[in-house]
């Protein structure tokens, strides 16, 4: 007989979880969800996009999370003119014991959490480069495959405004990331406190939450959450339920929705859901985890309509949506029973 | 004590199906009786009445066998049910675990048990509220349908002590028919038939419409009035003819045969009008005596021989020519040979007047006015009825028979003017549309079409 995680080993997994919780939120003050899916998505090992006006604290949330998970951290400014050597790192000739040669100089995706501030900025042909990266978690330079540092993930900002001269991510691209997540704006309260605790903005300083050991110890955790057959059937049709032409599409989806979200998007649930059961300490997944994890997941999937963007339609409204029409367990009980 | 999880599970699902088989079975139910009701309404506005049988109960069938068929289809399976139940219990997916077989440690044990307690409220429950009152209400309705009084007769009050009065008031009119007189075996089958079933259904409570009672006694008076007629023809009749005007029977041709034979035989025939020995040569045999079938049919003609035979024996000392015959056979023949001349008093002043209506005499009575029948009118059906003494006419048509003919097949040629087998076909026509200076023309033209080609003469300049 299969055993589940214990109750012991799901307390030691939040324990953990709650550490790098307690350090984000010390940080970044009121953005308890935003945390919450940050957290979610590292512990999903999955690249997070995050989207927000300027000075919410994007980058701070990023720089802090580095930190307190003692990992290597490298910061790359997306500009128009970034060259894709110049994330991914080029051979340098070198000159060692009177002989030259050409040794690879690793650029900064390097690092265990690269931070891709403002990703949009960059040409495609930069943006693209970190498309080996995010899924191989490798990188390949004249014809050699370099493997990056594990854990890597890639935490991206971008700007939804001042969009002259930026590049919108390609779809592609988009659905390399775990996670978008729209970084909310706070309350007075927050701003309050902010003004009052910190000069200048300035984030207190905090230790490292988790060691390497013990963040190896919370991925392993992760992945001992058990997922239902239920709960998976929930997540891969809510995910069947953004194409606009399955036969059980709702109208909505249908006249609002070009492409559906791919069978990535299912993963990406399934894989944030564990995690976000973990952080609920849960030994296992249930459907409020896939309902959670939902929104971040699938909304930059879909590719919408231009009419529908036109309409002002979103993605997240339409995933919250389905998330209201598809039922939870299916087949439903009959009608005639409450 | 909590119930384990296959066993909770196992309670979920059988509830559900059991949900499913009810909502199916009232949804057919409603479904049921309102077609019942249907039907019960429209039977007895088409006047006739459904009496409650233990039958009715084969129309639940329909009803058992979608609430099956429904709990077999929507009987969730026992992962299914897990899952819902695991919602309903609020355990995040713990049961699920249980279900799919993992081990659980004591703290999740306990936790799932704790959740396993609360399993009856957990249990799917019926919505009685939304299932219940469509169809209460279509059963109720088809009880009270079918319960209802049977509908009343239309015109008159029908029950059952008049209905049986009426039948045993039939049923003695018809014994004093058949008592009367005979009626055609056929027409007593039919009668006694049709009064034995009015008594059986009356046995039954059923009672008949008052038009089923009004149709037998129709069809009694009817059979009444054929016998009452079927008793006058002929003795009837002449009698009364006799005792009203004088009008003499008519005289059997067997009589008219042998008196007839008697006078031959004593040479008196000659002494007869040149037309009676002519009627009477042609029924004579070869050995000189007279055939009665070759006598004339008509009645007035038969009457007019008899007449003169009569005369002619009351001439002076024809009688006593007769020696052949005894005593005995000469009182038969004056007797007959009187009855002959008493048939003649009352016709008229002379007894050869008013012989009969439409021979040119004066009717000054009732006399037999003999039908003369044509080819198509021969038979009984279509014989004349002669209706009892006091009878009026009845106010319908009474049929008294029917019979076949068969149609004419052989076609006949239409010999008009025009028509094909006109003579000279086709000329008849042409002369009446043409006009005269233009006959001469079309005739050349035709008869010149009819002739070979080789046959033809010069044309003539156009």
């Amino acid at each position: 007989m299969t055993t589940m995680m214990t109750s012991a080993d799901v307390a030691r997994g939040r324990v953990l979880l709650q550490r790098v919780q307690d350090g984000c939120n010390a940080v970044l003050l009121g953005q308890q969800e935003l945390v919450d899916l940050c957290v979610i998505a590292l512990c999903a090992r999955g690249h997070l996009l995050l989207e927000g006006l300027p000075g919410l604290g994007k980058t701070e949330l990023v720089k802090a999370l580095g930190r307190l998970l003692g990992l290597s951290f490298r910061r790359v400014q997306f500009t128009p003119d970034l060259l894709p050597g110049d994330i991914t790192g080029g051979p340098i000739l070198q000159e060692r014991g009177g002989e030259k040669r050409f040794v690879f100089q690793p650029g900064p995706l390097f690092a265990n959490l690269v931070l891709a501030d403002e990703i949009n900025r960059a040409s495609p042909k930069t943006q693209s480069a970190l498309l080996e990266a995010m899924q191989e978690r490798s990188v390949t330079v004249l014809g050699e495959t370099h493997a990056l540092p594990a854990p890597f993930f890639v935490l991206a900002t971008q700007n939804p405004i001042e969009l002259e001269g930026t590049y919108p991510l390609p779809e592609a691209q988009l659905d390399r990331f775990l996670f978008k997540v729209e970084v909310p704006g706070v309350s007075a309260d927050v701003l309050t406190r902010i003004l009052t605790d910190r000069r200048r903005g300035q984030a207190p300083a905090h230790d490292v939450a988790l060691t390497a050991h013990e963040l190896d110890e919370l991925f392993a955790l992760v992945d001992r959450v058990y997922l239902p057959h239920a709960v998976a059937n929930y997540a891969a049709r809510l995910v069947a339920a953004t194409h606009p032409g399955a036969a059980s599409a709702l109208p909505e989806v249908r006249s609002a929705v070009r492409y559906g979200a791919s069978p990535r998007a299912a993963i990406a649930i399934g894989e944030s859901a564990r995690a976000a059961a973990l952080l609920a300490g849960r030994p296992n997944v249930d459907f409020a985890d896939v309902q959670r994890t939902a929104v971040p997941a699938l909304a930059h999937r879909l590719v919408l309509q231009h009419a529908a963007l036109v309409a002002g339609t979103t993605a997240a409204g339409l995933v919250r949506t389905l998330l209201q029409a598809v039922p939870a367990v299916a087949p439903a009980l009959p009608e005639a029973v409450r | 004590m909590p119930a384990e999880p296959r066993s909770a599970i196992a309670a979920f699902a059988r509830r559900a199906a059991l949900g499913a088989f009810v909502a199916a079975a009232l949804r057919t139910l409603l479904l049921v009786a309102a077609v019942a009701a249907l039907v019960l309404l429209a039977l007895r506005l088409w006047g006739h009445h459904a009496r409650p049988q233990p039958l009715w109960a084969l129309a639940l069938l329909p009803v058992l066998g979608a609430g099956l068929l429904a709990a077999r289809r929507e009987r969730p399976t026992a992962a299914t049910a897990a899952a819902h139940l695991d919602r309903r219990l609020g355990l995040d997916g713990l049961l699920l675990c249980a279900h799919a077989g993992l081990g659980l440690d004591d703290a999740q044990r306990a936790r799932l048990s704790a959740g396993l307690a609360g399993l009856p409220a957990a249990l799917p429950r019926l919505r009685w509220r939304a299932l219940l009152p469509w169809p209460a209400l279509a059963v109720l309705v088809a009880t009270v349908v079918a319960l209802l009084p049977p509908p009343p007769a239309p015109s008159l009050p029908r029950s059952l002590a008049a209905a049986q009065q009426e039948v045993a008031r039939l049923d003695e009119r018809l014994r004093e028919l058949l008592a009367r007189g005979e009626l055609p075996e056929e027409a007593q089958r039919e009668l006694a038939q049709k009064v034995a079933e009015l008594q059986q259904r009356l046995q039954q409570d059923d009672v008949p419409e008052w038009r089923e009672f009004d149709e037998l006694d129709r069809r009694l008076d009817r059979e009444q009035l054929l016998q009452a007629a079927a008793a006058e023809t002929p003795t009837d009749a002449g009698a009364a003819n006799e005792a009203e005007g004088g009008a003499a029977t008519t005289p059997s041709p067997t009589d008219v045969a042998a008196a007839a034979d008697a006078l031959a035989q004593a040479g008196q025939l000659d002494a007869l009008p040149e037309a009676v020995r002519a009627q009477l040569a042609a029924a004579q045999r070869a050995d000189g005596s007279f055939a009665a079938d070759r006598l004339p049919l008509d009645p007035a003609a038969l009457q007019q021989l008899a007449q003169a035979l009569a005369e002619l024996a009351q001439q002076p000392g024809v009688l006593q020519q007769l020696q052949h015959l005894d005593g005995g056979q000469l009182a038969d023949l004056r007797a007959v040979l009187d009855a002959f001349a008493g048939g003649a008093a009352g016709q008229g002043e002379d007894g050869r007047d008013g012989e009969g209506a439409g021979r040119g005499g004066v009717d000054r009575g009732p006399g037999h006015a003999a039908l003369q029948l044509t080819e198509a009118a021969v038979g009984e059906a279509s014989g004349a009825l002669p209706l009892p003494p006091g009878q009026p006419l009845p106010g319908e048509w009474v049929p008294v028979g029917d019979r076949r003919a068969a149609p004419v097949t052989a076609p006949e040629t239409n010999r008009s003017a025009g028509g094909q087998g006109a003579a000279g076909s086709g000329g008849a026509s042409w002369q009446l549309d043409l006009r005269p200076g233009h006959r001469a023309v079309v005739q050349r033209y035709f008869d010149a079409g009819a002739r070979p080609a080789d046959a033809e003469g010069p044309k003539e300049k156009r």
